[in-house]
């Protein structure tokens, strides 16, 4: 596949995160639905399990009704209205259900797969495509699994620790010019490069 | 239906992009990192300078109610051990997808550790952290 010169893919990655925000009104931020659709299976599948006490069976929004209801109870329906903003604010990732959050990840693979096949570069492989991940991984079957699922944890963990990735942190945030995105998008561009010149070395 | 039908078109957009602009390969990554080529740095950059334009036209004619993330230790050192794995795996957490959709079969793997590493998190959060870390998701 031969891939875009820089300035159309910059342009598309922009196009992508501006008609994101036209469209659906949130802002990219990939990490998050996985952080959404983990914590959707928890909720489910953990919590679930051990609470067995009818209290504990709320759901979040069964709670925020409760508390509503005993708010309005004691202090009347104006106390309600006093905390409610104008309009509600947008959300980092939206707090959709989890069929959501799947689709997206569904459109991501579409989009990967339709990108390939019409360059006619698809093809199946075990690893990664690319000489150098198979030197990487010694061409063996056995390492591979072992790397990309240290390296997927790293992402998952990483992402989840800092509350951003590549689209909301070095994207998203970066060009709203917030601290905390560029502290997190400085520091995973630095270890990106440090890990890399290790690696380079085992290639 | 259209938060559905939206989701699955920026999704498909967004997937069909990234791998043309070569992020789903752990080569061109590579080469990023270790500035054997600057065309994926120029991308971020040019994509970063596009952006802000566009969020300062859409601050001028709309109020976008946008929040913060707070910094805590978190954003540092998480951001370090995501940018290891990056390194490591060729991949962030879209492009694992877009790379099982371009029939790399092993990105298989780094979408169960991404789960894995999402799951373990907020487990070891508890134990052994103090500060509030927030979410993705945080309005």
């Amino acid at each position: 596949m031969s891939y875009w010169p820089w300035w159309a893919s910059g342009l598309a990655l922009a196009a992508v995160m501006v008609g994101n925000w036209l469209l659906l009104r949130q802002m990219m931020a990939v990490s998050g639905r996985y952080t959404a659709i983990v914590d959707g299976l928890r909720r489910r599948f953990v919590e679930r399990a051990h609470d067995d006490d009818a209290d504990a069976e709320m759901t979040p929004e069964e709670l925020a009704e409760a508390v509503r209801a005993v708010t309005v109870q004691e202090f009347g329906e104006q106390a309600i209205e006093a905390r409610q903003p104008a309009v509600p604010p947008p959300l980092l990732a939206p707090r959709s259900p989890t069929a959501v959050h799947t689709l997206f990840f569904g459109g991501l693979l579409l989009g990967g797969l339709v990108s390939s096949l019409l360059a006619g570069t698809w093809a199946p492989s075990m690893g990664l495509h690319g000489e150098r991940f198979a030197a990487l991984v010694r061409h063996s079957p056995l390492v591979t699994p072992l790397v990309l699922l240290f390296g997927g944890m790293c992402i998952g963990f990483g992402t989840r620790m800092s509350t951003g990735c590549t689209s909301g942190h070095a994207l998203c945030g970066v060009s709203r010019f917030r601290p905390a995105s560029i502290l997190a998008t400085c520091a995973f561009f630095a270890t990106g490069v440090g890990a890399s010149f290790i690696l380079e070395r085992l290639l | 239906m259209k938060q559905r039908a939206g989701t699955l078109l920026i999704g498909l957009l967004f997937g069909f992009s990234l791998s043309r602009i070569g992020f789903g390969s752990w080569g061109q990554v590579h080469d990023m990192f270790t500035f054997r080529s600057w065309r994926l740095i120029l991308t971020f950059a040019a994509a970063i300078a596009v952006l802000a334009a566009s969020w300062a036209i859409i601050r001028a004619v709309s109020n976008p109610k946008w929040t913060k993330r707070k910094i805590h230790p978190g954003t540092l050192i998480g951001g370090a051990i995501f940018g290891v794995g990056w390194a490591v795996s060729g991949a962030c957490p879209s492009i694992a997808l877009v790379q099982l959709g371009e029939g790399q079969l092993g990105a298989v793997w780094t979408i169960a550790g991404l789960f894995v590493g999402n799951w373990l998190y907020p487990v070891i959060h508890e134990r052994f952290f103090k500060w509030t870390p927030g979410t993705c998701a945080d309005p």
